[in-house]
């Protein structure tokens, strides 16, 4: 097996240009670790979307560092893929409800994409609906694995996606 | 109706055939809050295509990447046609994994609208090149 071995650590700060910025860098940067591009781009989707969840929902504040502890992001290669791992601090008093709602339906769908297609049949009848979406479309799109974990006043939200075997041409469980 | 510039967004109008309204989508949609911007530009191409008795074609297959929000934003619209009686076509690159993807489950999302009255939704992949 090759060595994919790498680990790109960074901490996160409140700008949302940031965000396309690191999700470019990321897909260049797994393009030259991977064959193809199509895992390089489907892996800086995700980091796309844990990112803009961790500026959208984070305790910013209005200032570019986060309160209290800091916000990273990690991402790491292992034996079968890679792993992405982004960290924020919470808003006193706000567990992330829709975070947590959002893993059990992935658990409980028939496939990611059930999940995925039936918050998007909620999303296009009502607009106010917020969040939920990009978690649902990373676990459908890239096959995602996804984790959270709460310390304290911590998230740390994990995504872990294994390399297709070589040759193979989708990354999505229909 | 003028061109859309927001960010790294660009979408393309295209007034240039009688019945339709283009839309060409360019770049890269990563704002915050895509609907902010996205609702009204579709609100107006939707009074425009009712008062003109057109249909609505969206062309994706240049654009880069699309952003979770920005997808709800086009899911709402699509849903915001449907239900004024405006056609919609859909034109994206299937040989873009990522595009196959994202419009695989869009067109699956829509298909309970397609049994109820309203106007019809078309989803055409262009072929490999």
């Amino acid at each position: 097996m090759a060595d994919r071995g790498f680990v790109i650590d960074l901490p996160i700060r409140e700008r949302w240009q940031v965000v396309d910025v690191l999700r470019t860098a990321v897909f260049q940067c797994l393009a030259v670790v991977f064959d193809g591009e199509s895992f390089a781009e489907m892996v800086s989707m995700v980091v796309g979307e844990l990112v803009e969840n961790a500026l959208k929902h984070g305790a910013w504040n209005g200032d570019a560092e986060p309160k209290g502890n800091e916000a990273r992001m990690r991402i790491s290669g292992t034996r079968d893929g890679v792993e992405v791992e982004v960290t924020n601090p919470l808003p006193g008093g706000t567990p992330p409800v829709v975070l947590f709602s959002m893993l059990d339906r992935i658990r409980g769908a028939a496939s990611p994409q059930d999940a995925y297609v039936d918050r998007l049949r909620e999303v296009a009848r009502d607009a106010s609906i917020r969040g939920g979406l990009g978690l649902l479309r990373i676990a459908y799109e890239a096959s995602a694995s996804i984790t959270a974990t709460v310390e304290g006043d911590r998230i740390t939200v994990r995504a872990r996606m294994d390399v297709p075997p070589e040759g193979a041409e989708g990354y999505a469980r229909h | 109706m003028q061109n859309l510039h927001h960010e790294g967004l660009e979408i393309r109008v295209d007034l240039g055939t009688p019945g339709r309204i283009g839309f060409v989508w360019n770049g890269r949609a990563t704002s915050k809050e895509p609907g902010k911007v996205l609702t009204p530009f579709f609100d107006r191409a939707l009074s425009l295509a009712m008062e003109t008795g057109s249909w609505i074609e969206m062309h994706f297959e240049d654009l880069e990447h699309f952003n979770s929000s920005t997808i709800a934003a086009v899911i709402q619209f699509i849903n915001a046609a449907h239900s004024r009686h405006v056609d919609v076509v859909m034109h994206y690159d299937q040989t873009q994994k990522w595009q196959q993807l994202s419009f695989d489950a869009l067109r699956r999302a829509l298909r309970p609208f397609e049994s109820i009255s309203g106007s019809s939704i078309k989803f055409i992949p262009i072929p490999p090149r």
